[in-house]
């Protein structure tokens, strides 16, 4: 899943980023309102960490844009403001949630994969796909009981997949949430990366769970 | 005097009115007592006039026309009338059956003071005595004529004749009256009360409002204000001062709350990041050098929270006044290059440079380390905010009003109507909290509270895309005279 942090203080937004980057989201990472604003028009992000008192534009005008232009991003707003009038004011002007600093980085991470299982309309943080069980939380792979090794990129592929259940995801859909601005772009790292996963779903002779729809992308899903 | 104001009025009305009827009461019984005095001396003036008609002198002695005549016959009132004669040298020649023959001293009392007065008869009762000469001439109020009768009675030998009567009467009646007069001035003055009590209370029926409407603002309800328009002439003041006290109570606790709110989120920012850089070093096992730049960075922002609480306590003791200036010869030029090359490689590195425009010989006595603290801060600000082309003019000189410093540097966009909120604490330019600069929006506050203890003042415009600040201090050359 892909994430964007606006945030002007740098070692949250260096840290946080990090430690994102370490539980499997691409992220990105804006230092100031005017950026943060580009980067959350320009890419559908599955989470935007927005921070209220932003050079050049603040989180408020960064929300309110958004609604407006009818992004669907979860937004969870990052500030060091606890007055009950300012997360109402936040929650009604279209955030998703709120987190006052300082805050965990486990609950940011939990509140993070919350808002991603709530924007695919998942429960619970556990997929089933015929015999494959995804946990989210813990990130751990299992088919047919036996677990299967994933590397940080083939789990973000497959869990963003999973999330679309039976939809045909295309390739740019995959590049926007799977790959953050700084990975190296190429025509074929979806493609060789679905190559990866296959392998490993299937290593012991296991049905097909992902398949190809010819020059428009993938779905994963129990073969009818 | 404390109490209601509804009791004072109704006392001080009771007061007014009793001292009035009182006053008036007085002034009416004497009155009437000068006036009834005045009657019983008429009317011993007709008894002395009956006496002298009945008066017969002969062979040298005094007689009474119808022999010895009992007091009762000359009394008006129940009470006998008294009476003496004497001769001219003062012998008594006859007096009343009823004095006997007892002699009251009436010749003397008469003779020290002859006028009509009070005396005390022969039972210590008292008495109102008056004389009268007896003589050829005209009556008159006090001279009687003699019968024609008596020619042998020479002009120039006049009898006096003493008349005294019991006042008990008249007393009796003063006694009524006085007491009489007490009454209905008491009862004036409870009656006043009793019906003013009401009218009373409808008067200061807008004070009790006023009142009520007063103790119904507390902290919480500071917006409130009070219609002065609505209120009595005398108390329009009163409700004008207690709105300025209010507005600029409202203020005071909107900046109170603003202050803490800022320390909070001043402070809220560097912790998170700590917390941040050590929730996800601590998330999973790390290599040393990954260990260590986590640290380090620990490290940095523990010296900025140090710096802003520093700042904070620093402010805390200049608001106080609890910062000991101790004035000492210093150097302004020194100073100011000390200060500047503690900082220029910072500024170099953004491409900021310093053009100086210092007096010679500025010696000066002050206190260093606020000088220090002003000057770090003015310039830091300059060399961190300055636009292009990042230049920044530093000027000292000293003239006839003291000495004064500037820093001015390019800034395009600070309007000239917010310049005064650079001295606003926790103010930012750019109302961001990104830890630019260590000061947390406090450096200028506390140059202002730094300047104003070393007696002087700091001075910011915008003009013409440059912010100066200038520092004015009341302190000459030293050496000067």
């Amino acid at each position: 899943m892909r994430v964007l942090i606006v945030e002007d203080y740098a070692p949250i937004r260096v840290n946080v980023a990090q430690g994102l980057r370490e539980e499997g989201f691409a992220v990105d990472a804006a230092a100031n309102g005017q950026d943060g604003l580009w980067f959350a028009q320009s890419q559908n992000y599955d989470v935007i960490i927005l921070d209220l008192m932003l050079p050049k534009v603040d989180g408020r005008s960064i929300l309110r844009q958004l609604r407006a232009t009818g992004r669907k991003a979860c937004v969870l707003i990052l500030t060091a403001r606890n007055e009950i009038d300012d997360r109402v004011n936040c929650l009604n002007a279209g955030a998703d949630d709120y987190l006052v600093k300082p805050f965990a980085f486990a609950e940011l991470l939990a509140r993070v994969r919350t808002l991603v299982r709530r924007k695919y309309d998942q429960v619970v943080p556990l997929i089933h796909i015929g015999d494959l069980e995804i946990e989210s939380a813990a990130r751990v792979v299992r088919r047919g009981g036996r677990v299967i090794e994933l590397t940080s990129r083939e789990y973000m592929l497959l869990e963003y997949l999973a999330v679309r259940e039976g939809q045909l995801v295309t390739r740019s859909e995959i590049w926007e949430h799977v790959y953050d601005f700084h990975a190296e772009g190429s025509s074929n790292v979806v493609d060789v990366y679905v190559g990866y996963l296959r392998k490993k779903l299937e290593a012991e002779g296991e049905s097909r769970l992902i398949h190809t729809r010819r020059g428009q992308g993938y779905w994963i899903g129990e073969q009818k | 005097m404390s109490g209601s104001l509804q009791t004072r009025l109704l006392l001080s009305l009771a007061l007014g009115a009793s001292t009035v009827l009182l006053g008036a009461g007085g002034l009416l019984y004497s009155l009437i007592r000068v006036e009834l005095i005045a009657e019983f001396d008429s009317a011993i003036s007709a008894d002395a006039r009956l006496i002298a008609s009945r008066l017969e002198y002969q062979n040298g002695s005094i007689e009474l026309e119808h022999g010895d005549f009992s007091a009762s016959s000359f009394g008006l009132s129940s009470e006998p009338v008294l009476y003496q004669f004497f001769d001219s040298q003062g012998h008594l020649l006859s007096q009343s059956e009823t004095l006997g023959s007892e002699d009251p001293h009436w010749w003397k009392i008469w003779h020290a003071r002859p006028v009509a007065q009070f005396v005390r008869s022969r039972d210590q009762s008292r008495a109102r005595l008056a004389g009268f000469e007896l003589t050829s001439s005209e009556a008159d109020e006090h001279e009687v004529s003699f019968q024609q009768s008596q020619p042998s009675i020479a002009p120039e030998k006049p009898l006096t004749l003493l008349v005294a009567r019991s006042t008990r009467g008249l007393d009796r009646t003063l006694y009524r009256l006085g007491w009489l007069l007490v009454g209905v001035c008491g009862g004036a003055t409870a009656l006043s009360l009793a019906v003013s009590a009401p009218f009373v209370r409808s008067g200061l029926r807008p004070l009790l409002a006023t009142s009520a409407a007063i103790a119904d603002i507390d902290s919480k309800s500071l917006g409130q204000r009070l219609d002065s328009a609505k209120a009595p002439l005398e108390i329009r003041v009163v409700f004008d001062r207690l709105n300025d006290l209010l507005d600029r109570l409202a203020e005071t606790f909107r900046r109170e709350r603003a202050f803490s709110a800022n320390v909070a989120h001043e402070l809220r920012t560097p912790l998170a990041g700590l917390r941040s850089i050590i929730d996800v070093a601590l998330a999973r096992p790390r290599s040393t050098d990954e260990y260590a730049v986590a640290l380090a960075e620990c490290l940095t922002i523990c010296l900025q929270v140090e710096a802003i609480s520093e700042n904070l306590l620093l402010l805390a003791r200049l608001d106080a006044d609890e910062w000991p200036v101790a004035k000492r010869e210093v150097d302004l030029s020194e100073l100011l290059r000390t200060t500047w090359d503690q900082r220029s490689h910072t500024a170099a590195a953004r491409g900021v440079n310093l053009r100086w425009q210092l007096e010679s010989n500025i010696l000066i006595l002050s206190d260093p380390d606020l000088l220090k603290l002003i000057f770090r801060n003015l310039l830091e600000n300059a060399a961190t905010y300055s636009d292009a082309p990042y230049e920044i003019v530093a000027a000292a000189g000293i003239d006839e009003s003291g000495t004064r410093i500037s820093v001015q540097n390019p800034c395009a966009d600070l309007p000239a109507d917010t310049v005064e909120r650079v001295f606003h604490r926790f103010w930012r330019h750019d109302e961001s909290r990104s830890a630019t600069g260590l000061n947390a929006g406090l450096g200028l506050a506390l140059c202002q509270e730094a300047a104003r203890a070393l007696g002087g003042s700091l001075l910011a415009t915008s003009e013409n895309g440059q912010f100066r600040i200038e520092l004015r201090l009341p302190t000459c050359r030293l050496g000067s005279d």
